[in-house]
């Protein structure tokens, strides 16, 4: 076994005890107290008390919900950076998390839309217009999409978003109320129900996005590289568009935008293991998790008895981390 | 300001670039770029109008003549509504305006870029931030919101400065550091949103979107001091303009220290921008359109600061007008709409600019 | 290497600076507000302790000087004096408080803002309120609209519209109460003042206060606890207090509340995973908005929920909100009597 193999096991192995780990913290930790023993007491043995009934009717239905939202946004990450080959590329960031959950929030109340597997359709659409027109802007002109012109794509869509919402909330009292639900990720105070309905799409976005992690390795190395070895570079770029949009939508449908994690984690896991897509996306699937995970257990406990939106945590994380990233050279050329 | 200048026989033609005219007032005498300040008094020419047209429209039609007479002083039916009601508000729309213009206008130069304006380097979001915090704390009387507001939008443009700097400040860094701080922000707001009292949050969320309405002398004095303090500083940076238009080797060359220039016109650029969003809350993309529209016009080699000034008043004229009209009688908040025409425009710069130019420098 | 971790640094240093700066935002925010009673969730959500508690006697201390039927009066009010001419026809009010106060004296208002939430008139007061024109929203009145109205008294409360004071009082003459809520009857004769009808408006409270006894007599000596549930958008669950509408009532009536809800404030805030500390005798819920929006489904799918004694005696209702937690005035109390005798003496 190589060394890099075998310190690519090891931040693996590494990545899934964090994880499990952030699992555990989740389940623990919240604005009712309960000790661990009635927690483990709760989920092998079951349990009617008060404390087992919360564990299991709040808790793991909301630790379930983050894993597969920090899932979908980790892996959607990886993807749009390897496609784009923009470190930036991320979905808040780009505004398609914002676009999927206008996309949520038309179909609920404007199309009286109200089954998360109904509305998960126009999350899609939202997300995979917002991509392609972020995209497309940014794309455009002599040189292709510079991380700046990508990010203020972004910053331009997201702001054209919220001026639409304002507008619609402002004259539409009804609308108000979805919006608001749909305004800030969270992933407590949604359903059990939507894990039920939203897991087959997640699982179609990641086998897709499995079948692509060679093609995401050539692609790193130059279109003409790429096109040497013999993958078709735009039927790559096409199906990795496709398996970022599902994924955006799926987490965006289950919990609203939160951004951040996408960008982050992906640049973890490369620092970690390497530029082999295969490895970058196993550990980002471990650590995506666990970071929306942990910051959501940080939002309940800062502030707790109330809590705060885990997209607010992630944004406050992230943010430190994405200037890092500025500042260092890869991105910008001095 | 033109009309007042005499323009005398003109001076030696190789004195003069093309398109410039030698103007003299008493024994000093100044060049004038024709195409400049025609375009500037067609500018004033229409930020008039517009003027006029927002004093006349509204939940009532008022005719031009009966505005014109309340502006007089002449006892009239309509001076409530015209006098009252309006006035304060346009004059606030047209300080903000101008200010936000020539904020815009100097970040811009400076950055040597159409892209950077204060919505994207995290002045407007840090000022909402610290006014909703102050809103969250109790410290809810719009008389005291502003300088909140500066304060915040300063703490801001410094942090990102200080992020952005790394042996030297460089455009793209700046925007991109910019941005992040601006989500950072955003969350920020947000949290104190959700930790604040219901009735604060949704008076926050009106002022976050930028309005006008209920703004007033009280809002628009403060405002207008500064201006007025700041009308020195203003003659300085247009010349200053043309220094930080020069590359850093040729500044080098010449002997020009550019570090200090760029700073002192960030500096007055976040102010301005700070101050104005104090007075009517984040109205968003004005910075970002005036500059551009105003320098397409005039086609100088430096982004026009009147011209700016003036396009900036007009823009959010107009789009008041159009905030207070479409719904009614529900109020659109002002910031919406020049977000909603903003974005749009600030992609298709995206767009058109070449990779390169967009890295900056 | 040096730039870089001075880099890191910086950003370190600011993320820290955020966090404690969130953090002492939130401590700060927690200090001003009076310990719930009882342990761990619980929060008050009352702003500006002392001036909480004087409003209803600062309150009740503004109005007039003058007699029944005496024009000009001068009214004294939050913002300071106003001189009202005549008797006035044409009232624009700003709030559902003030809509209630004036149409339960007889007069059919010409204009109001109504919450953002809800643009039509509240559904106890349709019958009697006429068809006043909107006027904006609470949050974003529209002056214009007022002054095309061309009212002759203005009512609402500094609280909501402080800082529109100025534009509303060159429009005409207004009177502002301190706050909407638990201050109702005495916002609603500072508002009766302003309208000469300041013995109408004791005669209902004098009719209101004859319900309560009766209630009282009813229920006798041993009366059930009673718990006041509200959800509210964005995971938001408050206990209603004494300092709220609501409390004022069950207050009146003599009638008990837990323990953590009889405090001097609005209200406490509890999450969906202590909903078990809402029970009572009887539980009276409340939804603001869009019942969707809120953790309601959440909290009442929960066992723990299920497990309470009112609701396992069947003594958990859902209430209208707009009576119950929306209402601040004579005729939503007389509302919420009805019901309470409803359910109380079933």
């Amino acid at each position: 076994m190589s060394h890099a193999t075998r310190r690519r096991i090891g931040w693996t192995v590494a990545g899934t005890l964090l994880l499990f780990l952030a699992v555990l913290l989740s389940l623990a930790l919240g604005s009712r107290q309960i000790p661990p023993s009635e927690v483990f007491d709760a989920l092998l043995h079951g349990g009617s008390g008060d404390n087992a009934q919360v564990v299991r009717a709040l808790r793991v239905p909301r630790t379930v919900i983050g894993v597969m939202v920090g899932l979908a946004l980790a892996v959607a990450g990886v993807v749009m950076q390897g496609i784009t080959r923009n470190p930036i590329a991320e979905p808040g960031v780009l505004g398609v998390s914002q676009g999927a959950s206008l996309g949520v929030v038309c179909a609920i109340a404007f199309l009286g839309v109200h089954t998360p597997a109904g509305y998960v359709w126009f999350a899609f659409a939202g997300a995979g217009l917002a991509a392609v027109a972020a995209y497309a802007v940014a794309g455009s002109g002599r040189g292709g999409a510079s991380p700046v012109k990508l990010a203020l794509a972004g910053a331009a869509m997201n702001a054209f978003i919220a001026s639409v919402v304002s507008a619609i909330v402002t004259t539409d009292a009804r609308a108000l109320d979805e919006f608001r639900f749909w305004d800030v990720g969270s992933i407590g105070g949604r359903d059990g129900e939507v894990v039920a309905q939203t897991w087959p799409f997640l699982l179609v976005g990641l086998v897709l996005v499995a079948a692509l992690a060679r093609g995401l390795d050539a692609l790193a190395l130059g279109d003409d590289v790429a096109r040497g070895l013999g993958h078709r570079v735009a039927l790559v770029r096409a199906l990795g568009a496709l398996a970022a949009t599902v994924l955006t939508g799926v987490a965006v449908a289950v919990a609203g935008p939160i951004a951040f994690t996408g960008l982050a984690v992906p640049h973890i896991a490369r620092a970690l293991v390497g530029a082999d897509h295969r490895w970058v996306l196993a550990l980002s699937a471990l650590l995506g998790p666990a970071v929306i995970l942990v910051s959501d257990v940080l939002g309940r406990v800062v502030f707790a008895p109330s809590e705060v939106p885990v997209a607010v945590m992630t944004a406050l994380l992230g943010v430190p981390f994405l200037v890092a990233l500025v500042r260092r050279k890869a991105t910008v050329p001095a | 300001m033109t009309q007042s200048l005499e323009r005398t026989s003109p001076a030696p033609r190789r004195l003069r670039p093309a398109g410039y005219t030698v103007v003299r007032v008493g024994d000093g005498s100044f060049l004038l770029h024709r195409r400049a300040s025609a375009v500037a008094v067609l500018l004033a020419v229409v930020l008039a109008a517009t003027a006029v047209v927002s004093l006349c429209v509204g939940e009532s039609y008022v005719s031009p003549t009966e505005v014109v007479r309340v502006l007089l002083g002449q006892p009239s039916p309509d001076e409530l509504v015209v006098g009252t009601l309006r006035l304060p508000r346009l004059v606030t729309g047209l300080l903000v305006g101008a200010a936000f213009g020539v904020s815009g206008a100097l970040i811009q130069s400076v950055a040597r870029n159409s892209l950077a304006s204060p919505d994207v380097i995290g002045v407007t979001h840090g000022a909402g931030a610290a006014t909703v915090a102050a809103m969250t704390f109790g410290i809810t009387s719009y008389a005291a919101l502003p300088y909140v507001s500066v304060v915040g939008g300063l703490s801001a443009a410094a942090l990102v400065y200080v992020f952005a700097w790394r042996g030297g400040l460089h455009a793209t860094r700046f925007v991109l550091v910019g941005i992040g701080v601006s989500i950072a922000l955003g969350s920020v707001t947000r949290l104190f949103l959700t930790k604040g009292d219901y009735l604060v949050a949704q008076q926050a969320k009106v002022w976050l979107t930028g309005s006008l309405n209920g703004r007033g002398y009280d809002q628009a004095a403060p405002l207008a001091w500064v201006l007025l303090a700041l009308v020195p500083a203003l003659l300085w940076a247009a010349h200053a303009q043309r220094m930080v238009s020069l590359d850093d080797s040729t500044a080098t060359a010449l002997g020009v220290r550019l570090g200090p220039v760029r700073l002192g016109l960030t500096a007055l650029g976040v102010v301005l921008a700070s101050v104005a969003t104090g007075a009517a809350g984040p109205v968003d993309f004005v910075a970002l359109l005036a500059p551009q529209i105003a320098h397409r016009l005039t086609r100088t080699a430096q982004i026009p600061l009147l011209s700016s000034a003036l396009t900036g008043a007009t823009i959010v004229l107009v789009a008041d007008v159009l905030a207070r009209r479409l719904f009614s009688p529900v109020e659109l908040p002002v910031g919406v709409l020049t977000a909603a025409v903003g974005a749009p425009y600030l992609m298709w710069l995206i767009a058109r600019t070449r990779a390169r130019s967009a890295r900056g420098a | 290497m040096l730039h870089r971790r001075r880099g890191t640094a910086a950003v370190a240093l600011a993320v820290a600076a955020a966090l404690s700066l969130a953090a002492c935002g939130g401590s700060n925010d927690s200090a001003d507000k009076k310990p719930a009673a009882g342990a761990g969730d619980k929060k008050a959500v009352a702003q500006g302790g002392d001036e909480f508690a004087d409003a209803a006697k600062k309150t009740a201390e503004m109005g007039t000087d003058a007699k029944p039927g005496e024009w000009p009066r001068t009214i004294e009010h939050a913002m300071g004096e106003t001189e009202i001419k005549a008797q006035p026809k044409r009232v624009v009010v700003l709030d559902v408080g003030e809509l209630d106060n004036v149409v339960s004296l007889g007069i059919k208002p010409v204009g109001l803002a109504p919450t953002e939430g809800s643009p039509e008139l509240p559904s106890y007061l349709k019958k009697d309120a006429g068809n006043p024109k909107n006027v904006g929203t609470i949050n974003n009145l529209n002056l214009e609209a007022i002054a095309g109205l061309k009212p002759d008294l203005i009512l609402g409360s500094q609280l909501r519209a402080a800082d529109k004071y100025d534009e509303l009082s060159q429009i005409a003459p207004t009177v502002f109460s301190l706050r909407p809520g638990f201050t109702w009857k005495e916002n609603y004769l500072l508002n009766a003042a302003a309208l000469d009808k300041t013995a109408e408006a004791k005669a209902q409270l004098a009719a209101y206060d004859k319900k309560v006894e009766e209630l009282d007599a009813k229920l006798g000596a041993d009366k059930p606890t009673v718990s006041m549930v509200r959800y509210l958008p964005d995971g938001v669950i408050r206990l209603y207090a004494n300092a709220s509408f609501i409390g004022t009532i069950l207050k009146d009536a003599g009638i008990p509340r837990p323990k953590n809800q009889d405090i001097d404030d609005l209200a406490a805030e509890v999450s969906a995973e202590n909903i078990d500390q809402a029970d009572g005798d009887f539980i009276f819920t409340g939804v603001y908005g869009d019942a969707k929006a809120t953790d309601k489904s959440r909290a009442q799918s929960n066992p723990l929920w299920k497990n309470l004694k009112a609701v396992k005696e069947g003594h958990a209702y859902d209430v209208p909100d707009e009576t119950w937690y929306l209402g601040l005035g004579v005729t939503a109390a007389d509302e919420v009597l009805a019901d309470l005798e409803k359910y109380l003496t079933k």
